[in-house]
């Protein structure tokens, strides 16, 4: 045991975290604790061709001008990805075997995540964003464009084995979880297309789509609109100064039987103006009855409930190795998640100890929701079993005129007794 | 642990804090039609007056009733109480059990104009409110009768049990008696009165009460009896004769609000007016003189006919007393023609008003009916014009001016509209041209900006035989900048000058059904999206 005992933790490196390539670091300062307490939260957004200076000034209230419209339009494909992941979860780790057994442990944790992806044509950007004036006699297809947010929480508790060999550790841990389905968004155009007579006389529409959304007075946070289980699997091998983890996240599912809102369009429209039929005698309200003609018309209305919707499930596998007595670290790793829009992400990360209570570390990867992943971590260990890291996978969003949007950010603050 | 917590408090609040969708705004170039309409002569002119020859030629053919006299206000009965203090007159008298005082009469007069003298009338609606009190101290039977009231034969009557009043103190009772339908003569017991009706009280003692002695000037009850919203369906009598002058508006047009400048000439209109006397009522009306104002140009046309100054005998109607139809009317008829009169020259005036000097005289003969002059409410006499005359006409730089205050309201969020043009597509088969500009007015008036910048609407050419074959195609354009949109904004009113002119000038075109205006608005701007 002596010759490897500087590995041989109670809790594991990259296990029982909420998130994939979330890492306990410090844990050469905990070697002893068998508990721990942990508040995290990661929220992460990335678009292929939707830069960053575009959202931020999106969503703080600013003016989009032409040629920071034109900066996008000019990264877009025919058809664009998306998405956002934002989890946060408060943990408790309880190792002391003397409870469950030798070397069995559990945990109990409370997760809230709101998850987005989805994919666009690129008129689905530029006719909002240009109108379609510049369009005016082409047929402007809109097909393709679909996608969904849902948010749930998540309770879970589950257990966790260890066994300790004379030259290795293996760690497993399995949790179960009951996801209470909060909110669920969908929007689908399989086909559409939009022709603006290039004299302006007429404006055709072929759409064929819907949007769903949650009963609108019912869709409070913690409001139940469905119900679901899910599973977690981690485990981790380590050896020497070698560390393999793989976790397998969120696999399981929501049924949504509470009945919520379908906006369906299956049809063709061709606008020529709204019709006054007499010029003499209008008050005008022509216009009110043709919108709520097109309301009554073309837009179908239905309540029903969307079923079952897998969870965006996420595997991680990572390997680790330490150098110069652990104040090196060097991991690489792949992350997935049950998506189509999201590319597996491969990463190289380095962790650098300056000092015992200090930890810097910096990743680059390829994958996700974007492209090139540059990331930067920071911790600090306070002492008394406080540590705070403070990380983000994504900072390439903040390099203009390079890539697209990768942004995120997050915390976590730990406590080991 | 309580760390922790603030510290992701924190963070969940600065991030709502960063994050706002409010004020993100970005441009767009929009480009669509806005809306299509189509303008006709049966789109101003309901068709139920427009008739069309072979030839498709429009003919006006009005004929409505332009105004009914109110009947309801000449029979208004106002609200009245009338109350009545009942006291035993006769000498000293012991009234015994079961016994019955003899009726105390009241007579009720209706508060009619001192010009209507009724003997008869049949209620629509209304009520009469009957309150008694009485300080009699025995129990007694109040039979409350009207005998000239009668609701389909029977006589209005009724009997209260009215309880015994205590020692200085009053009993009473209150009852609403709904009048409609009642036939009501009105002219007494002795049929020599008029607008009045007598109502009898008759109380009786209770067999098993004891008997009342009764003192000469001793108090009883009383009455008060109450007309409540009467309103008569029929009245008959006699409406005192009466000359009256008419110097009033008969027709407030107000065109020259409108028209500011001009010449309209017209092709033959003939003009029937029917004055229809429904009541029994002899009345002749002699008109001094009728005029055609306008306003505008302080310029007046005096009818000229040979009815000028000449008496309109209007008979009486006659009384036909079957309520389904009960009365059948005299009419007369005036026809005003070219042939007889000027009047293509009252309308070319373009009248504001026509006044009408006249001397009215109601039943000249007096009571020639020996008071039976009689009117329905509900059959009043009517004015009713018909006009018969081609829609054909000449207009030479019509002048049409209106202001409206700023039809821009909120929602429309005009500010948002950057930049751009709005055309309208006009395709006019009207041999009509018609040059439009709208200007805005700012406080006090003054012009700020004007929208149209090409704004003639070009007029179907006519063949040899003035008859449009092909409409014609033109284009309003009405570009803007931030600065025109500023000054909408900003306008308190908008001005809107239309002038017409039919080609060829100053001669009389027919229109013809297979006219049409139509008119597509059509929008390429640049417009900002704000969240």
């Amino acid at each position: 045991m002596t010759e490897i005992k500087h590995v041989i933790w109670t809790l594991p490196l990259c296990l029982l975290l909420s998130n994939a390539r979330l890492t306990n670091y410090f844990l050469h300062s905990y070697s002893g604790k068998r508990h721990n307490i942990t508040l995290s939260s990661q929220a992460e957004l990335g678009t292929e061709n939707i830069h960053t200076l575009f959202l931020n000034k999106f969503f703080t209230g600013n003016y989009l001008d032409e040629a920071l419209k034109n900066s996008v339009r000019d990264r877009l494909a025919n058809y664009n990805r998306l998405g956002a992941d934002w989890i946060s979860e408060l943990r408790y780790v309880n190792m002391n075997d003397t409870m469950l057994g030798k070397n069995w442990g559990y945990l109990a944790s409370f997760k809230n995540r709101l998850y987005a992806e989805g994919r666009f044509n690129r008129y689905a950007f530029e006719l909002p964003f240009y109108g379609n004036a510049p369009y005016a006699g082409m047929d402007l297809p809109l097909s393709g464009s679909n996608g969904y947010m849902m948010m749930y929480q998540q309770f879970q508790i589950g257990f966790v084995k260890t066994w300790y060999q004379p030259k290795s550790q293996h760690v497993f841990s399995f949790g179960l979880g009951y996801i209470n389905g909060n909110q669920l968004y969908e929007a689908r155009i399989d086909s559409g297309i939009v022709h603006t007579a290039l004299d302006a006389e007429s404006i055709f529409l072929k759409l064929d789509g819907y949007l769903y959304r949650n009963d609108p007075s019912h869709n409070r946070f913690f409001n139940n609109n469905g119900s679901g289980l899910s599973l977690d699997f981690q485990y981790q091998f380590s050896q020497g100064n070698h560390i393999l983890s793989v976790q397998a996240l969120d696999i399981g599912f929501i049924n949504w039987e509470r009945a919520g809102e379908y906006h369906r369009v299956d049809s063709t429209l061709l606008y020529e103006g709204v019709t006054i039929d007499n010029i003499v005698t209008t008050d005008g309200s022509e216009f009110t009855q043709y919108f709520d003609s097109l309301n009554q018309n073309y837009i179908r209305k239905e309540t029903d409930n969307p079923g079952f919707r897998m969870l965006p499930a996420m595997l991680h596998i990572s390997y680790a190795y330490r150098f110069m007595d652990g104040r090196i670290v060097l991991q690489t790793g792949v992350d997935a998640k049950y998506s189509i829009h999201y590319f597996p992400s491969m990463y190289v990360r380095g962790v650098f100890y300056p000092h015992q209570r200090v930890m810097l570390a910096g990743s680059l990867g390829y994958g996700g929701f974007g492209t090139l992943n540059i990331g930067l971590d920071f911790g600090i260990n306070f002492g008394k079993g406080y540590n705070l890291t403070l990380h983000t996978r994504n900072l390439e969003g903040l390099i203009p005129n390079t890539f697209a949007t990768g942004l995120s950010a997050g915390f976590k603050l730990s406590r080991y007794f | 642990m309580k760390k922790a917590h603030l510290l992701f408090l924190i963070s969940v609040l600065l991030l709502q804090y960063a994050c706002t969708l409010d004020g993100t705004s970005w441009d767009i170039d929009g480009k669509g039609p806005v809306l299509e309409t189509s303008f006709d002569l049966s789109k101003a002119i309901p068709d139920q007056h427009l008739q069309y020859n072979t030839d498709s030629a429009i003919i006006l053919n009005f004929y409505d009733t332009v105004y009914t006299i109110n009947l309801d206000s000449i029979a208004y009965i106002p609200d009245s109480s009338y109350l009545y203090n009942i006291n035993w007159t006769l000498p000293n008298f012991v009234l015994p059990p079961g016994a019955s005082l003899p009726p105390f009469i009241i007579k009720l007069r209706f508060g009619i104009s001192d010009r209507l003298k009724l003997n008869a009338a049949r209620i629509n609606r209304g009520r009469l409110r009957v309150e008694i009190k009485s300080v009699i101290p025995r129990n007694i039977s109040l039979n409350y009768s009207i005998p000239k009231a009668t609701f389909y034969g029977n006589p209005l009557s009724f009997t209260e049990k009215i309880s015994a009043a205590a020692p200085n103190d009053t009993t009473f009772f209150t009852t609403y008696i709904n009048l409609k339908d009642y036939y009501v003569d009105l002219r007494g017991p002795n049929q020599n009165e008029y607008n009045v009706l007598y109502i009898y009280l008759t109380p009786s003692m209770d067999t098993t009460e004891a008997a009342l002695p009764l003192t000469t000037g001793q108090f009883l009850f009383s009455a008060n009896n109450a007309l409540e919203k009467i309103n008569p369906s029929y009245a008959q009598g006699y409406v005192v004769s009466a000359k009256d002058s008419v110097n009033s508006n008969i027709l407030d047009l107000g065109i020259s609000r409108y028209i500011k400048s001009g010449l309209l000439d017209i092709d033959s209109i003939r003009l029937g007016i029917t004055l229809n006397n429904t009541m029994g009522v002899d009345m002749r009306l002699k008109i001094d003189k009728l005029r055609s104002m306008n306003d505008n140009t302080g310029q007046q046309v005096a009818l000229t006919h040979p009815v000028i100054g000449t008496y309109i005998n209007l008979q009486s109607a006659q009384n036909t007393f079957n309520l389904a139809n009960p009365v059948i009317p005299y009419n007369y008829t005036l026809w005003l023609t070219p042939q007889n009169s000027n009047l293509d020259k009252l309308i070319e005036n373009i009248p504001d008003r026509f006044r009408i000097n006249a001397l009215a005289e109601i039943n000249p003969l007096a009571n020639a009916t020996a008071d039976n002059n009689f009117f329905y409410t509900l059959f009043p006499p009517k004015l009713i014009v018909h006009a018969l005359a081609p829609i054909k006409f000449s207009v030479y730089q019509l002048l049409f001016v209106d202001t409206l205050d700023n039809p821009v309201f909120d929602e429309i969020q005009i500010e948002r509209f950057q930049s751009g043009e709005i055309r309208v597509l006009a395709e006019n088969k009207f041999p009509i041209a018609v040059v439009l500009n709208i200007y805005t007015l700012d406080d006090n008036g003054t012009t700020t900006d004007t929208l149209f910048t090409q704004n003639i609407v070009l007029p179907a050419p006519v063949n040899a035989s003035n008859r449009v074959e092909q409409a014609v195609s033109s284009q309003l354009s009405f570009p803007f900048d931030e600065q025109k949109v500023l000054h909408i904004t900003q306008a308190k009113r908008i001005l809107v000058k239309a002038r017409f002119n039919t080609i060829p000038n100053l001669q009389l075109l027919q229109m013809y059904s297979d006219y049409y205006l139509k008119l597509k608005v059509l929008a390429d701007v640049k417009y900002r999206i704000t969240l």
